[in-house]
């Protein structure tokens, strides 16, 4: 199945936007992060740590999960494919890894938020510093995705050879 | 390694060959921060915030 041109022009911008955004909401995230790591009252560090809260359940975790599917569903309808680009396939490893990495860190960012509320996030070290380090890898690992998607380095996958093959002899 | 996955790893540009080493490198890493007790989730199951 390949898409007219409009409903490729109209994924690609629901994509874009929601990959460029995600970026984004994970900058403010990393922000917040060392705010309240570096906060020096516990009102300041009560806002860092609510607001991060907030900010990763409404606007990155659906964002993530948009630009996931919306990549997918991309891909399989556009000529790129999803396992015939090696550009495509790690672009989509390094997002799914991204999506899973924030899952696992929703309960830490969920017990900060609670512990700010309680007064008792400064004794939290190793959570805090949590979050700073996986925003900061988070940030590399969506980079990283946006310039493959942008150069398209070379590499066709003997999927994607046998698929032009096919097509050239069909 | 097998002769197909010898095949694979031969048939792949040197910017994959970076990334999937880079992604080997680590998932050895997580595999052995996990089993010394410092790895994802440690510092999760450790931390209750008090009940007021």
């Amino acid at each position: 199945m390949t898409f007219s041109p409009f409903w490729r022009r109209l994924f690609l911008t629901v994509h874009v936007v929601s990959s460029v955004s995600l970026i984004g909401a994970v900058a403010g995230f990393l922000a917040l992060a060392i705010a309240g790591f570096a906060a020096g009252s516990p009102m300041s560090m009560r806002s860092a740590y609510i607001a991060m809260a907030v900010l990763t359940w409404d606007v990155i975790v659906p964002l993530a999960v948009a630009s996931l599917v919306i990549g997918v569903m991309q891909s399989l309808g556009t000529p790129w494919g999803l396992f015939r680009h090696y550009w495509v396939i790690i672009k989509l490893a390094l997002t799914i890894f991204a999506v899973l990495v924030l899952m696992l860190q929703m309960p830490t960012i969920d017990g900060l938020a609670m512990a700010a509320l309680t007064g008792e996030a400064a004794g939290a070290f190793e959570a805090r510093i949590s979050t700073i380090l996986h925003a900061s890898g988070g940030l590399l690992v969506l980079l990283t995705a946006t310039i493959l998607s942008i150069y398209k380095p070379r590499g066709i996958t003997r999927y994607g050879q046998g698929r032009l093959a096919g097509r050239a002899a069909g | 390694m097998s002769g197909r996955a010898k095949g694979a790893v031969a048939g792949m540009p040197g910017w994959v060959k970076v990334f999937v080493f880079a992604g080997l490198a680590l998932a050895v890493l997580l595999a052995i921060l996990m089993l010394s007790g410092h790895g994802p989730w440690q510092h999760v199951s450790g931390y209750t915030p008090t009940p007021q």
